[in-house]
């Protein structure tokens, strides 16, 4: 491949200067005339019959256009995975929360009045508060198409179990739980809907998925996928939240009930007492390995919680289940597990999508298994892990992998193999013992999924490049804020000629942009990134024919004699930009009725090694040193690379040691970010040490595959692993928050008279 | 959830506009930073007040003086940055320490000592080392001028002995005597912005041999107000800190009435207290803190 010019660049991001300066228009900076804001009203109890709700004297207040119940709409069900939505409960509410009536009004304040003013006629039912009871036959039902409050379930076995138990030498079983987890984005759930007079929709949506969520919408709203058009507007972040929510069909009802435009925009409180959290999951993880540290055989049971209704939990649970199968050869497997619908807020999908509530488990199981058998942690991975070129236990081919020189890597620049054992004290004062130790965690991730969409996998990019210069980039999957927009520009600078910042990535708006599978499972640089390179290839090809062909003077002054080649493009063409097209097939499998098959064009790797401080005190965890190695292939842009990595170790840090959204009696009781800790500049360790191992992946633009989700995925287990070096303690829950760790440390020795464990 | 009346907007130029303002409109606050106010009116905590008085443009209430005694005297609007900017505040060293701690510099920059104070809070930041420091508040109000000893100043969570109609004026410190450090000492769960779990104040005076002459103790977060744990004063005095510090914070333990809420439950909680005290005592003769 020839040098290239702005691939592999710390160009600075594209949006940044808008950002910065506050000029970058987020739904709630959006009005358009006689828009109307929207309250929801929400039910007070977790379980009940809705006898009756009163929207009579919500109607009298002034400025007030519309007030809906369910029985002002039809009757219908629907969901991206299951028929358990509705736009406004009917017959039951199912938790609390639950979106039971709406108002819109000419403010917030008298919408809010007017919320106050509706009546709701409840009759409690008992409520189901807990997964592991939500199956029990004395349970309340949620749903009554879910006897048994089973909301989804998933099941794989591959290889002969019975013949690697019998190999093993080493059984390590443990149960662990991860928790739920708000995303924390920067800007909470909002969105505008506008309803014309043909009966079409303009839902302006901070979706990553907007073609898969208009599918959902248009069956809710008794429409063609076609009569809703869907623009995506700034993104203030998302992390797996703004998949596909209710909010744009509640907006939509009352934008086609009042005849104005809806904007619903939630504040902090109501965005983290209702948007759908990472669900919560227990893990009965076991284990078989052979004295040598092989693993002959893994089983793993996992029971996660839905909520009242299924959003995006059902894959995150299939991943939770089987993806570790790619990073590690058990060669014999059995999982299974079940969601189990619960009266509580429903919860759906967060960077990491189950991968990295299975490795918090997993990957402390191998440290405990590496301990017993006397390896070290970098040996029994390197022992068996996925190799590049391999396909794994359910066919999944990995065309790259750097891991194992990530490994080697990452215990160079932490020194973890010489460190972990070595009861790092800092002193002793007071009663107070500081204990340090580090640990070790690996992972993986996916770079697309192919049964997002049953239709097709791949992406399509469209290039405008008009004659005055700019160059406009038109793609399906929308940038979320963690930099695609960059991303692209550099490849469609590459390849057209141009530099990144001629070019702009369109807004995803359904009436311009291609059609796509969006924004998820880490797939956007390495699908998109391919049609955007192809397109790109597409244009420059059109224009140097052109050129060839054009009588004028050759330009070869790259990219500073880019616009007067446009313009001559342009006026050689009667005013039409030059247009490019771009389509990437990517070389995935839908996965068979026993899901075997490829589901991804590429695997990216991580290993990270953490170092902490345990106050052993009082639980207190201080996380003083991060290293974190990479392989994502080509990386097209150091610097938003590294800022990836960062954000996902503070992500992974909060959820580590202090993020968890607590519910009383099914409500959320810390709603709030005093109460609901993520981690600032004071809790991350100085001098984070990312690095990339760069190898070329086959099926990526440039070689380049994903980053985000990998990035996450290590961060709970390294933490923990590191706990358990420095205090002997281990933590299978989540989070390992000071309270909990002082507990179980107050019930383990003292961790210099810890014995030995003998097998 | 109802719309809340606007409430009005009052800005008096002089303390005796400021009570007359509260008097003439029954349920008013006053506010300086309104760090706290703020928040509450939003989400809607307590009862909404009629009017805020807002206390910016009243001088008496403004600025860190020294007092004819050596000591100082802190106007309850003064923002806390004022106060750590102020080289006297380093010879209250647990009061500099915790201002430091009290949310981010952002909140530093508005909140005053007399709204942490008057908040009411159990966890308020600077109340615990007010009281090792056997602070005194000067109240105003419709029958003039009055004194409060700090210990007397909260009776329950978010009450204190500041009628509806008065406002807190100064808080008066009295000067350290020789030999005196004081040392402030919290849990907290993150180490960016937050409030405390509990938190715990020493004061020591020592002698020449090193033997604790005088001692002040007080918890925060621990009981339904800030308060002293005189047991814990007296197994000090007369003992070095050292010898005595596990024992005084087993008495802090004693005395505290911890409740579980979301940040934490009652048992750690009552566990930390003991934990905190002990490691205020130790930092008050720890040559290596901040403040000397």
């Amino acid at each position: 491949m020839s040098a290239r010019r702005w691939v592999g660049q710390p160009v600075p991001q594209t949006d940044i200067d808008a950002k910065l300066a506050g000029a970058t228009r987020y739904i709630a900076d959006l009005t358009v005339p006689r828009m109307l804001h929207a309250v929801i009203v929400r039910s007070p109890i977790s379980h009940g019959v809705i006898r009756h709700v009163d929207t009579s004297r919500a109607r009298q207040v002034p400025g007030v256009h519309a007030v809906l119940s369910a029985a002002d709409l039809p009757d219908r069900r629907f969901g991206p995975y299951g028929e358990d939505w509705e736009v406004l409960a009917s017959g039951k509410v199912r938790y609390r929360g639950d979106e039971v009536a709406a108002v819109a009004a000419e403010s917030v304040a008298a919408a809010r009045e007017a919320a106050a003013l509706v009546t709701l006629d409840l009759d409690e039912l008992p409520a189901v508060l807990d997964a592991h009871h939500a199956t029990e036959p004395d349970a309340a039902q949620i749903w009554e198409h879910r006897p048994g409050n089973v909301a989804n379930a998933f099941e794989i076995a591959r290889g002969d179990l019975d013949a690697g138990w019998a190999q093993a030498d080493l059984v390590l079983e443990d149960t662990f739980t991860t928790n739920r987890i708000y995303h924390a984005y920067l800007e909470p759930v909002g969105v505008m809907a506008e309803h014309h007079d043909n009966g079409s929709f303009t839902l302006t949506v901070p979706t990553h998925i907007p073609y898969k969520a208009r599918l959902t919408y248009a069956r809710a709203l008794g429409v063609r996928p076609q009569q809703i058009r869907i623009v995506v507007p700034p993104v203030g972040g998302s992390f797996g939240a703004k998949y596909e929510m209710l909010e744009p069909l509640v907006a939509a009802v009352l934008a086609r009930a009042s005849r104005r435009p809806v904007r619903l925009v939630y504040d902090r409180e109501e965005d983290a007492s209702i948007a759908r959290p990472r669900p919560p999951f227990w893990f009965r993880h076991r284990i078989g390995l052979r004295d040598d540290g092989r693993f002959v055989a893994r089983e793993t049971r996992v029971i996660g919680t839905a909520g009242a209704r299924l959003f995006w939990s059902p894959s995150v649970l299939a991943t939770a289940i089987h993806r570790v199968d790619s990073l590690y050869h058990f060669h014999a497997m059995a999982g299974s597990g079940h969601l189990a619908y619960t009266n509580e807020p429903p919860t759906t999908a967060m960077r990491g999508f189950g991968n990295a509530e299975s490795l918090f488990g997993v990957e402390q199981l191998i440290d405990e298994a590496a301990e017993r058998l006397d390896l070290d942690p970098v040996e029994i991975r390197r022992r068996n892990i996925v190799r590049e070129g391999e396909t794994t236990l359910h066919g999944w081919h990995i065309s790259s992998s750097q891991l194992p020189a990530c490994l080697d890597r990452v215990a160079e620049l932490s020194g973890v193999r010489e460190r972990r054992g070595a009861g790092e004290g800092a002193g002793e004062r007071g009663t107070t013992g500081l204990r340090r130790g580090v640990g070790l965690a690996v992972a993986h991730h996916v770079s697309g999924y192919r049964p997002i969409l049953a239709d097709y996998d791949g992406s399509a990019a469209i290039i405008r490049a008009g004659g005055d210069g700019r160059v406009t980039l038109f793609v399906g999957e929308p940038d979320i804020g963690q930099g695609q927009a960059t991303v692209f520009a550099q490849i469609v600078a590459e390849g057209l000629g141009c530099r990144p910042e001629d070019v702009a990535l369109h807004g995803v708006d359904s009436a311009l942009s291609p059609d796509a599978v969006g924004t998820l499972a880490s797939r956007a640089t390495t699908l998109a990134g391919n049609a955007v390179e192809a397109a790109a290839a597409d244009a420059r090809a059109k224009l140097d024919r052109f050129l060839e062909a054009d009588q004028g003077e050759p330009i070869d002054a790259g990219p500073d004699g880019f616009a007067e080649e446009l313009r001559r493009y342009a006026v050689g063409h009667c005013g039409l930009p030059l247009l490019g097209e771009g389509v990437h097939r990517p070389p995935t499998q839908m996965p068979n009725a026993e899901k075997y098959g490829n589901p991804s064009s590429a695997y990216p790797f991580a290993a990270h090694v953490a170092e902490v401080e345990v106050d052993t005190a009082t639980g207190q965890v201080r996380v003083v040193g991060y290293w974190a190695v990479h392989d994502s292939g080509t990386i097209i842009n150091p610097s938003t690379a590294r800022g990836q990595v960062l954000g996902a170790i503070a992500q992974g840090l909060g959820w580590a040691l202090m993020e968890d959204v607590t519910l009383d009696a099914g409500a959320v009781t810390n709603p709030n970010f005093l109460d609901y800790r993520i981690p600032g500049a004071g809790d991350l360790p100085d001098g984070v040490v990312v690095e990339f191992v760069e190898g070329e992946e086959p099926n990526g633009p440039h070689g380049a595959k994903s980053l985000a989700e990998a990035a996450i995925n290590p961060v709970t287990a390294a933490i923990a692993n590191a706990i358990h070096d420095a205090t002997g303690v281990r933590c299978r829950d989540l989070p390992m928050a000071p309270e909990r760790l002082w507990g179980l440390l107050q019930q383990a020795p003292a961790p210099r008279d810890r014995e030995e464990v003998t097998v | 959830m109802s719309v809340a009346t606007e409430p009005l907007y009052l800005r008096p130029t002089s303390l005796e506009e400021a009570v007359a303002a509260l008097a003439e409109h029954p349920g008013a606050r006053p506010v300086a930073g309104g760090t706290d106010l703020m928040i509450q009116l939003r989400l809607g905590v307590g009862t909404a007040p009629s009017a805020v008085v807002d206390t910016a443009d009243v001088l008496e209430l403004h600025g860190v003086d020294p007092t004819p005694d050596g000591g100082l005297r802190i106007g309850a609007a003064t923002p806390l940055r004022t106060l750590l900017g102020s080289p006297a505040t380093a010879r209250y060293p647990a009061l500099a320490q915790a201002c430091r701690l009290l949310g981010g510099p952002q909140i530093q920059a508005m909140a005053s000592l007399g709204g942490n104070l008057a908040n009411g809070s159990p966890a308020a930041e600077t109340a615990t080392p007010l009281l090792v420091h056997d602070a005194e508040v000067e109240v105003a109000g419709p029958g003039g001028r009055r004194t409060v000893a700090l210990t007397d100043l909260w009776l329950g969570p978010r009450r204190t002995a500041v009628s509806a109609d008065e406002l807190i004026v100064a808080v008066t410190l009295p000067a350290p005597t020789s030999g005196t450090t004081s040392a402030y000492h919290r849990l907290e769960l993150r180490r960016s912005v937050d409030i405390a779990v509990v938190s715990a104040s020493v004061r020591l005076t020592l002698d020449a041999a090193g033997t604790v002459a005088d001692a002040r103790v007080a918890i925060g977060a621990a009981a339904p107000t800030p308060r002293r744990v005189p047991e814990a004063e007296a197994l000090l005095v007369g003992a070095t800190p050292r010898a005595a510090a596990t024992a005084a914070g087993a008495a802090a333990r004693e005395a505290a009435s911890p409740i579980d809420d979301t940040r934490a439950g009652a048992a750690y909680r009552a566990a930390m207290v003991a934990e905190v005290t002990e490691r205020a005592v130790h930092a008050c003769t720890d040559d290596s803190r901040e403040d000397t």
